[in-house]
C-alpha cells in the first residue's frame, strides 16, 4: 500500500507542470471534504440508510476515481499547465470579461442594473471598438435589456433608488 | 389509434393564439442559435430557460422544445453556406454541403436538408405518438428498484459514450451527483453540505449550473479563438435534379431510421446519428468517391438523422423520465421548474400538456420547413454577426438569467464559478454532459436507492431478485465493463465529445 502511495507521489512530482494532476488534486480535496463531512450525518436510521449513506459511498468512490485520474494524468502528460490558460490578446480579452463580471456582481445591488450592466458590456466592447462607440452601445443595450426584461418579460432586475 | 383523439386535443391547444406564437418564437430562436457559431442547442435552451419563469408550462416547454429542434435546422445553413457548422450535429453536413455550395448548388443542399429534416423530425414525433403511451403504461409498473436500475443504466450509457476516457466520464458523473447532495436530504429532511450558507439550503439551482457550464464556458472558449465572418455564396435552385430524387429519398429514409434508433439510447448525442448516417450513405453509394465533393446523399442522410434523433430523444424523457442528452437534461430541468415530473405518470396526470407539446412539434417542423426553403439566404446573412458582438450579448443574457433564478447575486457568482469550471473541464477533456445529467437526476437516484434498500432491508442483492431491475443492472454492469475495455484499448473516438453543447 505504502509503495503505491510512494509511486503516486513520485509521479505527481514529475507532473508539477501537468494540469491534469493539479485538477485531480483539487477534485481530491473536494472529495475528501465531502467524505469527511458525511461522517457528521447519520449513516443509517431505524428505517434503513440515513442521509450520510449515499454521500459517504459517493465521495469514497470519487476519492478512488480521482487517485486513478491523477495516476493516469501523471503517466500520460496530456495538457501542461501553460496550455490551460491562453496568452496575449486572448488572455486579456478573457480577463476583461471576468473582471467585468466580478465588478457587475459586486456593485449591481447598489448601483442598479443599468450602471453595472453598462460597465460589464463596456469591459467586453472596449477591446474591439472605439471608447465612445463602446460606451454608447453598452448604455443603450443595458437600458434596452432593462426595458425588455422588466417591462415585457416581468423579470425583476436590481435597480437603484432612481428605478434603473 | 387511442393516441389520435388526445393528439387532436393537443393540436387544439398548440394552435391556440399564444401557444402558436411561442412555438414560432421558439423555432426562430432555435434557428438563430443553430446558425450562430459558438451557440448550440444546450447553450441556447439553458440561456433562455429563465425567460420562461413567468410563463405557463405549456407555452414554456413548447418554446424551449422549439429552440431545441429549431437549432438543428439552423446549423445546416452555415455548414452549407460558409463551411462553419453552427452546432456540432451539422459537422457532417459540411463534408458535402459546402462543396455543393461552391458548385453553385447551395440552394439544393439547403432544400434537401430542409425536406429531410422535416421528414425525419415529423417521423420521430409520430414514433413518440405511438411508442410513448404504451411505453409509459409499461413503466407505470416500475417501483423504486426498477427506476434506480434504469437510471443507473442510463448513466452508465452516458459515461460509457461521452468523453475520451472512462475515468474522466465517471468522475464527471460523480461530481454531478455530489453537487445534487447539497441542501435538504429528500428522505430525512436533514441539511447536508451547506456549510452554514443560507443560499445552499435549497441546493444549487440547475439553471445557474447549466448556464455556467454551457453558456459562460462556451464564451470563454470562443474568446480564445478569433473567428471571422465569411460572405455566403448565392443560394440558387432549392430542389434536386430529377435523377437525384431517388437516392435523396432513400438517404432520407435511412437517416430517419438511424436517427430514431439513436435517439432512444441514453448518452447518445446528435452527432452520432449524423456520422453513422454519413458512413452508411458512403458505404451504400455506387460511387463513394463522390463523397466529400458534393454528394447529395451526404447532405440528405445526416441532416435527416439529426432531426429524427432530436424527436426520438424525447421518448425516454416523456415516458421514463430519463434525459438522454445534455439538451434533454435542460428540458428535464424546465419540466421540474414548471412543477411537472417527466416520466410515465406524465401521460396520465398531464395528458393535455404532453399532447400539446407533441402537437406543437408537428407544427414547429412545418414552420421550420417554410422558414428554411424560401428564406435560406436571409438566415445565411445572420451567420456573419461577428463574435465580438455576439459574446457580450450571451454574457449579459446569462447574467440576467442567473439573477432571475432567485433575485440574488449569489446565483451570478455560482454561474461564474461553474463557467470557469466548465472552461477548465473542456481544456482537460473532462466531459461536462455527465455533470448536468447526474445533477438533474441526483435526488431521484438517491431517493429510489434508499427506498429500495429500505424495502430490501439493506440487502443490495435484492435488486437482482426483481426481473426488470436485475436485468437492467446486469446490463449496466456489462456495458460498464465494455466501456472500460474500450477505454483501455483506446477505442473511444470522435463520437465521444460533448458534442451537443
Amino acid at each position: 500500500m505504502l509503495s503505491i502511495f510512494a509511486s503516486l507521489f513520485e509521479r505527481m512530482c514529475h507532473g508539477v507542470n501537468n494540469a491534469g494532476v493539479w485538477a485531480g488534486i483539487v477534485i481530491l480535496v473536494y472529495a475528501i471534504t465531502i467524505f469527511y463531512q458525511s461522517f457528521s450525518l447519520d449513516y443509517s436510521t431505524r428505517l434503513g440508510p440515513g442521509p450520510g449513506f449515499f454521500p459517504r459511498w459517493l465521495s469514497g468512490g470519487l476519492i478512488a476515481l480521482t487517485l486513478m485520474y491523477i495516476w493516469d494524468s501523471a503517466k500520460n502528460t496530456i495538457i501542461s499547465g501553460s496550455d490551460l490558460w491562453p496568452t496575449g490578446r486572448a488572455l486579456s480579452t478573457i480577463l476583461s470579461m471576468l473582471g467585468g463580471l466580478v465588478v457587475f456582481t459586486t456593485i449591481v445591488d447598489y448601483s442598479g442594473f443599468v450602471i453595472a450592466g453598462s460597465i460589464l458590456l463596456f469591459a467586453m466592447f472596449i477591446r474591439d471598438y472605439k471608447w465612445y462607440t463602446a460606451l454608447g452601445a453598452s448604455v443603450a443595450i443595458a437600458v434596452l435589456l432593462l426595458f425588455v426584461f422588466q417591462s415585457l418579460l416581468g423579470v425583476t432586475l436590481p435597480v437603484n433608488e432612481f428605478g434603473w | 389509434m387511442e393516441s389520435f383523439l388526445p393528439l387532436l386535443d393537443g393540436f387544439a391547444t398548440a394552435l391556440a393564439g399564444w401557444n402558436l406564437l411561442y412555438c414560432l418564437i421558439g423555432v426562430t430562436i432555435g434557428m438563430l442559435v443553430g446558425i450562430l457559431p459558438g451557440l448550440g442547442p444546450t447553450t441556447g435552451t439553458a440561456l433562455l430557460l429563465p425567460i420562461t419563469f413567468s410563463m405557463e408550462p405549456v407555452p414554456a416547454i413548447i418554446m424551449l422544445a422549439g429552440i431545441y429542434y429549431g437549432s438543428l435546422y439552423g446549423g445546416t445553413i452555415t455548414s452549407v453556406l460558409i463551411n462553419t457548422p453552427g452546432e456540432a450535429a451539422s459537422v457532417a453536413t459540411c463534408f458535402d454541403g459546402y462543396p455543393m455550395a461552391r458548385q453553385g448548388r447551395a440552394g439544393t443542399a439547403l432544400g434537401v436538408a430542409a425536406i429531410g429534416s422535416f421528414i425525419g423530425g415529423t417521423f420521430a414525433v409520430i414514433s413518440l405518438v405511438f411508442i410513448g403511451p404504451p411505453l409509459a403504461e409499461f413503466a407505470l409498473k416500475f417501483g423504486p428498484p426498477e427506476f434506480f436500475a434504469l437510471m443507473v443504466l442510463g448513466l452508465v450509457m452516458v459515461v460509457g459514450l461521452m468523453g475520451k476516457s472512462i475515468i474522466r466520464g465517471v468522475i464527471s458523473a460523480v461530481i454531478g451527483l455530489t453537487l445534487s447532495l447539497v441542501g435538504m436530504d429528500p428522505i430525512s429532511g436533514a441539511l447536508r453540505f451547506t456549510f452554514g450558507e443560507l443560499h445552499l439550503m435549497e441546493g444549487f439551482d440547475f439553471v445557474t449550473i447549466a448556464m455556467g457550464l454551457f453558456g459562460i464556458s462556451e464564451v470563454l472558449q470562443g474568446m480564445e479563438m478569433s473567428m471571422h465572418a465569411e460572405k455566403p455564396p448565392k443560394v440558387g435552385s432549392l430542389f434536386p435534379r430529377r435523377e437525384e430524387w431517388k437516392p435523396t429519398l432513400m438517404a432520407i429514409a435511412r437517416g430517419t431510421g438511424i436517427g430514431c434508433l439513436t435517439g432512444l439510447i441514453p448518452g447518445s448525442n446528435a452527432v452520432i446519428p449524423t456520422i453513422l448516417s454519413y458512413t452508411v450513405e458512403k458505404k451504400m453509394a455506387k460511387d463513394p468517391s463522390r463523397f466529400g465533393k458534393g454528394a447529395i446523399e451526404g447532405v440528405a442522410g445526416p441532416e435527416t438523422a439529426n432531426n429524427a434523433y432530436c424527436g426520438a430523444a424525447l421518448i425516454p424523457l416523456f415516458t421514463l423520465g430519463i434525459p438522454s442528452s445534455p439538451t434533454i437534461a435542460v428540458l428535464f430541468g424546465a419540466f421540474i421548474m414548471h412543477g411537472l415530473t417527466p416520466g410515465p405518470a406524465l401521460f396520465q396526470s398531464n395528458a393535455n400538456f404532453v399532447w400539446s407539446v407533441i402537437a406543437s412539434m408537428f407544427i414547429g417542423n412545418a414552420i421550420l420547413l417554410i422558414m428554411n426553403l424560401p428564406l435560406a439566404r436571409m438566415w445565411g446573412k445572420i451567420a456573419t454577426i461577428p463574435p465580438k458582438m455576439l459574446y457580450p450579448a450571451i454574457v449579459i443574457v446569462s447574467v440576467l438569467g442567473a439573477y432571475s433564478v432567485s433575485g440574488s447575486v449569489w446565483d451570478i457568482w455560482v454561474m461564474i464559478v461553474f463557467g470557469l469550471l466548465g472552461y477548465v473541464m473542456k481544456k482537460l477533456d473532462i466531459p461536462m454532459a455527465p455533470v448536468v445529467l447526474t445533477f438533474v437526476l441526483g435526488k431521484m437516484i438517491e431517493s429510489s436507492l434508499l427506498q429500495s434498500l429500505m424495502y430490501f432491508k439493506g440487502d443490495f442483492l435484492g435488486f437482482f431478485h426483481r426481473p426488470i431491475a436485475g436485468t437492467l443492472l446486469a446490463l449496466a454492469i456489462v456495458l460498464l465493463i465494455l466501456a472500460v475495455v474500450a477505454s483501455v484499448k483506446n477505442k473511444r473516438g470522435m463520437l465521444a465529445d460533448d458534442a451537443e453543447v
